[in-house]
């Protein structure tokens, strides 16, 4: 099969024919009874809800409380993680005990850790950024250690040949491997960190965010808010996908290869 | 100068496959290692850059403290993929503290020669694995070092440039120890004065005729 590369118009016309597509389907099915309108209501509907929750504060209070948390864990887990990923990998007998932990968290379901961190900050803002923070460190951590193995089975041949001191060694070989790992597994970081801060928001009950919307939507059945916070969410983690892909495709253009 | 003193090296994980050496090679020389693959031809260039330690035994490498210049088999592996290409050719010389004019200069010019000149400023991905073998070969001649290791540095080139990288490595050659690493009968075409065997798990030297009967022989057999 041949592989097309297409261009940007063709491709921002497939991308709308695509999302109309799911809209037109979506009307269809509510139009013609397939699915009863208490579970699915018309686009119409869930556009004219999303509208009227656009103007008010609370929407975007709603909004903004999710997203500062969202980056703020995703930037301050990045940094902890990054950081000590760096230094444990560095010494293989340290990164040998400490491997177990950092691949237990990383492999963990997300959400798992919610009700755990609650235990110890209550609920609120504090444990749904702990958890952002915690999902996003454990992340980076093996993705610094995973930079560090890889520049010494490679790079690392050259910087002893060349009789490289410690801090050019770190300076020229180490630090750059590692923020281009970083870099990339920042594109898996960024939704993770999405998904646990709205989990955070519905299973601890914090009184703003996307998630307390989706959890009043909810308990009210109310379908229309209920899809209406889907697709916020939804955008939100799309919008942070493509700028995350633009972000690593500039930064570190030279790993595409 | 290279100095193998009664040193022997395990081969494989389980230390069964070993290899003894025990040669010296002067300032000036230009010294060929062939042999069979997994025979250690790379494990004894990584012994002289200080990459490997010996099981038995001592390498001695002087000038002791000055880098090695190593153009590595694996050309891509060899490149840092965030450099550009003059930066990588420069990095040696950075890392060694002696960056100079004069060594910019000469990676310029090589790299012209290579018909690389307008590549300079590109990234290794960007490269064929011959322009990176190129770049590998451009980086070794400008390392400041009296010691200079080359495996199978030729392997990926045509045969235009390989009669141009090795007559660069000629005028390279000169005021240094050279180690090169062939498969290639053709490759003992050049200013190399030594000839060294890897078989039966030692390091024999041998005359250029044994050398290059058994490198042909290799290809024939092929």
């Amino acid at each position: 099969m041949q592989s097309h590369k297409l261009r940007p118009l063709t491709r921002a016309l497939c991308v709308a024919a695509g999302v109309g597509a799911a809209f037109a389907v979506w009307h269809l099915a509510f139009s013609l009874g397939w699915v009863s309108a208490l579970l699915l209501p018309s686009p119409a509907d869930v556009a004219r809800s999303l509208f009227r929750m656009a103007q008010t504060s609370a929407f975007w209070h709603d909004i903004a409380s999710t997203v500062v948390t969202w980056l703020a864990g995703v930037i301050v887990g990045t940094m902890i993680g990054g950081v000590l990923g760096f230094f444990l990998a560095l010494n293989p007998y340290i990164w040998a005990a400490a491997e177990p932990w950092v691949e237990f968290f990383r492999s963990l379901p997300s959400v798992v850790l919610v009700p755990l961190v609650s235990i110890f900050l209550g609920v609120g803002a504090n444990s749904r950024f702990a958890c952002a923070t915690l999902v996003v460190a454990a992340l980076m951590m093996a993705s610094a250690a995973t930079a560090i193995r890889a520049t010494r089975s490679s790079h690392l041949r050259l910087a002893i040949a060349w009789r490289a001191s410690f801090f050019r060694t770190m300076v020229s070989f180490y630090f750059p491997a590692t923020l281009s790992h970083l870099a990339v597994a920042l594109r898996a970081a960024i939704p993770l960190a999405l998904i646990v801060t709205v989990a955070a928001d519905m299973l601890v009950a914090t009184d703003s965010g996307l998630g307390r919307i989706l959890m009043d939507a909810l308990a009210v059945f109310d379908t229309k808010k209920l899809y209406a916070g889907v697709i916020v969410v939804g955008v939100l983690g799309y919008l942070a996908a493509a700028i995350s892909a633009l972000l690593e495709r500039k930064t570190i253009h030279w790993s595409a290869a | 100068m290279i100095e193998f003193r009664e040193t022997i090296v395990s081969l494989s994980k389980d230390g069964q496959r070993r290899l003894s050496a025990g040669f010296r090679l002067s300032k000036g020389d230009v010294a060929v290692l062939f042999g069979t693959n997994g025979s250690g031809k790379t494990t004894l260039l990584d012994l002289i850059a200080g990459v490997r330690k010996p099981d038995v035994g001592v390498v001695i490498v002087e000038p002791a403290n000055l880098p090695v210049a190593y153009a590595v088999q694996d050309s891509s592996s060899g490149l840092l993929p965030w450099k550009t290409i003059l930066s990588n050719i420069l990095l040696p010389a950075l890392v060694a503290n002696k960056s100079s004019e004069r060594t910019r200069n000469e990676a310029l010019t090589l790299l012209q020669q290579f018909g690389l000149g307008d590549r300079q400023l590109g990234f290794p991905y960007q490269l064929s694995e011959g322009e990176k073998q190129i770049v590998n070969l451009v980086r070794a001649i400008c390392t400041p070092s009296e010691i200079l290791l080359l495996d199978e540095p030729f392997s990926s080139l045509n045969s235009k440039t390989r009669a141009l990288a090795k007559e660069k490595l000629k005028q390279s050659t000169k005021q240094r120890t050279t180690v090169l690493v062939t498969h290639d009968a053709a490759d003992l075409e050049g200013p190399f004065n030594r000839f060294f065997q890897l078989a039966n798990s030692r390091v024999e030297e041998v005359d250029l005729s044994t050398a290059k009967s058994f490198l042909e022989n290799a290809v024939s057999q092929a």
